[in-house]
């Protein structure tokens, strides 16, 4: 230590224990400011020694009353040095070491591992091992001792040069990535191989601990990948080796923690597989906080398959969720009504794009397409109306009943204001359906009067969407009336589409 | 005093070192047993001996004694050149008397740190200058690294044989300060170090011996790799540990010759999950004692196994798995005499090849040229 002007102890006593409160309370801003202290304090002498004992420290030869210190001296620390250079990242790595003994070995081998450059420790002599061994270690230890010692002495061996390194740096790093989610991932693998293999034991209990820290570590790490590995190996256990888990499984925090990463699909399902069915209310509150498709349709499968046990939960979901979208795609293996009752629920949700998802399975149930996607031709969304319209122009029987749903909703007045695609599929699907009701609104279309300048187009506009319309209808009657317009059509353009329509139509039939 | 003499009182340690100050002048066997029962005690307390004789008087572990001759004692023994000892380890019975006969001496004639050159102290080494020396230093640091060794030696039979039978075990930070240890001197002393690995055990003690000498050559081979410290600190944990599985077999079985039967066969199959039970049961696990455990478990592990898939095997494994072959190879057993170096390098890189990755086997071929004799 250097030399101590005789009135700086009582500043460096202050400065260890402003270190002391700063580790204790930890605290980044304590820690700056201690650090401050320090480092002054190191401009003025070249280290900083600290005793340490059971009840505190020796600073400058006073005692320092704090139980700081309390982690390394059970761990065997007995001195601390800071040197004149110290960092504040030094400190930080020394305070996170004294602070808390989570996650780490002791802590003189944690000090040890860190090898700080401005921080130095003793620990204290011998390797204590007879306090748990008993007396009888220096005796063996000492007989083993003196049998190595008679090894060595048999060859004189020479320090010359130090042995040549064998790799390069590039080599090393090569083989040696330290990859912490890999190492965590096998690690896991190993516990669940003991358990499986019935070499637990009386460990058993603790191994499980062991496993349930290391899946913690994992979520928290950013290892999902390797979780959902260790996941995927627990549930090929038997049920009774596996129930430790359920708990951990099901704690809605974790699962929402989960269901938010980022590529959490695989995991996800491996999760799932492994939770009751009563957990579908778990699952449905979670699934909003779902990052990407593949966690949603995992968690989409497992809410479905649990459906029963969450009905007015997963209703909800259907209803509001934006990203329901896996939610309806799952619904696929449901029988009929309960397939019908969640499609009509999210045929209610705000994203257009889901409730046209939901169209699909309505479309497979007559009346329930017939009352939800009947108005739905008139709904504000184009894609959901579009949607309605190609799956009503599908449904089997029921085609006068929704021929006029089409025309009521052709007739509207915000129909005018659809873009052509729109306007030819909806006419399409009307002449799809064969109903009378249909067929009399197109060939009235073609007969509509001759309008003055202003009504011209568009009259002509839609005496050529009804032609698209009763060639969909393909029958003996469409034929005939599109042959009539061919042949009278005030409109040429009319007319050689009804002509060109009616020729499709025959060749169809013909081939 | 010493930092690192704070396990005992002062009174205490003055009472230690009445007794040993009086026991080294004293004569006859009921000194010796007096000396040896008081190094023990401060060795457990203290963790080492260290005597000094000094101008003033007589010091032991840093603090000084209040004794009614010492200062003349502390005179007589530097005149002849003797300015101290110590010792890390306890002393066997030979080094005391050896020590008795050297201190009641007439002769003129200069001793060496080891004593009578003729007849060396084994654990004790005498300070034979005021000032500490190279030599000094030297044989401070060729007594600590003996030390390391045994201890490291006696955990991992004092573990397996807890295992056994469910008793107390040693912590494992006891262990890692050994390690500790071996590691620095090492760096310090490397060729010395790997002739640890030259310590064979009688069969009673085999996997102590076995484990430390996997340690020695996993420390060395992973400093010739240009491994990191806290890296060979790893390699050395996971050596100590990675038998203990054999806890799990009884021992009539381990020392059976001939072919195992198939009980033997599943039990030692077994043995690496065992071993790496014996460190994730630890409720307080952290990122090393996970490395240590698969390590543990994947040096066993066949590289390329006749059977199933690749297994997934970190480096310390594979370095492990080479040095644990080698030992074992070149140590006698019950059921077979040792292989010499050059055998055992054989039998790896043919029969046993599949076990091993080549690369790193090669290469620790030259980390071993030091023991082909």
């Amino acid at each position: 230590m250097g030399a101590v002007p005789t009135n700086e102890a009582p500043a460096v006593r202050d400065a260890v224990a402003a270190l002391a409160r700063a580790v204790a309370r930890g605290t980044p801003d304590g820690l700056a400011s201690s650090f401050d202290d320090l480092r002054a304090i190191l401009e003025r002498r070249r280290s900083i020694a600290i005793g340490l004992v059971k009840e505190g420290l020796l600073v400058d030869g006073a005692f320092v009353e704090h139980d700081f210190a309390a982690r390394l001296y059970h761990d065997g620390i007995r001195t601390l040095c800071f040197h004149r250079g110290l960092t504040f990242d030094e400190l930080s790595v020394f305070a996170s070491i004294a602070a808390s003994a989570e996650d780490r070995e002791d802590a003189a081998t944690e000090l040890w591992k860190a090898a700080l450059p401005h921080v130095d420790f003793a620990s204290a002599g011998g390797y204590h091992m007879d306090e748990v061994a008993g007396p009888f270690v220096s005796a063996a230890v000492s007989d083993i001792a003196a049998r190595t010692q008679r090894v060595l002495d048999a060859r004189e061996v020479l320090e010359a040069a130090p042995p040549s390194p064998l790799w390069s740096d590039e080599q090393r790093a090569l083989a040696d990535g330290h990859d912490w989610p890999r190492v965590a991932g096998r690690a896991a693998l190993c516990i669940l191989r003991i358990v499986a293999g019935d070499y637990a034991g009386f460990d058993l209990e603790a191994l499980q601990d062991g496993f349930t820290w290391l899946a913690d570590r994992m979520l928290q790490r950013g290892a999902p990948q390797q979780l959902a590995q260790a996941l995927v190996a627990l549930k090929e256990l038997p049920s009774g080796y596996r129930h430790w888990m359920a708990g951990w499984l099901s704690d809605p925090a974790r699962l929402r923690f989960a269901v938010g990463l980022e590529g959490a699909g695989r995991l996800v399902t491996a999760w799932v597989a492994l939770l009751p069915l009563e957990s579908g209310a778990a699952l449905v509150a979670v699934y909003p906080r779902a990052q990407d498709d593949g966690a949603r349709e995992a968690l989409a499968r497992a809410i479905v398959a649990r459906i029963d046990t969450c009905t007015t939960e997963a209703l909800a979901l259907f209803r509001s969720d934006r990203e329901a979208g896996p939610l309806v795609a799952a619904l696929a293996p449901l029988a009929a009504p309960r397939r019908i009752e969640f499609a009509a629920a999210a045929f209610e949700n705000p994203n257009p794009a889901v409730a046209a998802q939901a169209v699909e399975h309505l479309a497979r149930d007559p009346s329930a397409a017939l009352r939800v996607l009947g108005p739905a031709l008139q709904h504000e969304s184009r894609e959901l109306r579009i949607a309605a319209a190609v799956s009503l122009s599908g449904l089997p029987g029921g085609g006068e009943r929704v021929a006029r749903f089409f025309i009521d909703a052709i007739a509207r007045p915000a129909f005018a204001e659809a873009d052509e695609e729109e306007m030819a599929v909806f006419h399409r699907c009307l002449g799809k359906l064969g109903s009378n009701v249909g067929f009399t609104y197109l060939t009235s279309q073609l007969s509509l009067p001759q309008k003055k300048l202003f009504g011209r187009k568009r009259r002509t506009q839609a005496q050529l969407f009804a032609v698209e319309g009763l060639a969909e209808e393909g029958s003996p009657r469409s034929l005939r009336a599109l042959d009539d317009a061919a042949k009278n059509g005030e409109s040429k353009l009319v007319a050689e589409a009804s002509q060109a329509a009616a020729r499709k139509l025959r060749t169809r039939k013909l081939s | 005093m010493n930092a690192a003499f704070v396990g005992t009182t002062q009174g205490r340690r003055q009472d230690l070192g009445q007794r040993v100050v009086h026991a080294l002048f004293g004569k006859g066997d009921a000194a010796l047993d007096e000396l040896q029962s008081a190094i023990v005690a401060l060795l457990e307390s203290d963790g080492g001996l260290d005597v000094r004789f000094v101008d003033d008087g007589i010091y032991l572990n840093g603090q000084k004694l209040e004794l009614e001759q010492g200062e003349q004692h502390a005179l007589e023994l530097r005149h002849r050149g003797i300015f101290g000892l110590h010792a890390a380890v306890s002393p066997p019975r030979s080094d005391l008397r050896e020590l008795s006969r050297l201190l009641a001496s007439k002769s003129q004639e200069r001793v060496g740190i080891r004593g009578d050159a003729r007849r060396p102290l084994s654990a004790l080494r005498l300070r034979v200058t005021a000032k500490e020396t190279a030599a000094d230093a030297a044989a401070d640091k060729g007594a600590r690294l003996v030390s390391a060794y045994a201890h490291a030696v006696f955990f991992v039979d004092h573990t397996i044989q807890q295992l056994r039978v469910a008793g107390e075990l040693i912590g494992s930070a006891a262990a890692s300060h050994a390690i500790r240890d071996l590691v620095e001197l090492e760096e310090e002393r490397p060729r010395q170090f790997l002739q640890l690995a030259r310590v064979k055990a009688t069969s009673d003690e085999y996997w102590g011996h076995h484990a430390a000498n996997v340690a020695v050559l996993g420390i060395g081979f992973g400093a010739r790799l240009g491994l990191s410290k806290a890296r060979r600190h790893e390699l050395g944990m996971a050596a100590l540990f990675h038998d203990v599985g054999m806890a799990a077999i009884p021992s009539a079985l381990l020392e059976r010759g001939g072919k195992l039967d198939a009980r033997a066969q599943v039990a030692l199959k077994a043995s690496p999950l065992f071993a790496a039970r014996a460190i994730l049961r630890d409720r307080e696990l952290h990122p090393a004692a996970l490395e240590r455990a698969l390590a543990v478990y994947e040096c066993h592990l066949d590289l390329v196994p006749q059977e199933g898939a690749v297994p997934d095997i970190g480096l310390p494994g594979r370095i492990l798995a080479i040095c644990e072959s080698y030992d074992a190879l070149t140590t006698a057993r019950p059921f077979r005499p040792a292989h010499t170096h050059n055998q055992a390098l054989r039998i790896m890189t043919t029969e046993q090849v599949f076990r091993f990755d080549p690369h790193l086997l090669d290469l620790f071929t030259k980390v071993v040229e030091p023991l082909v004799r």
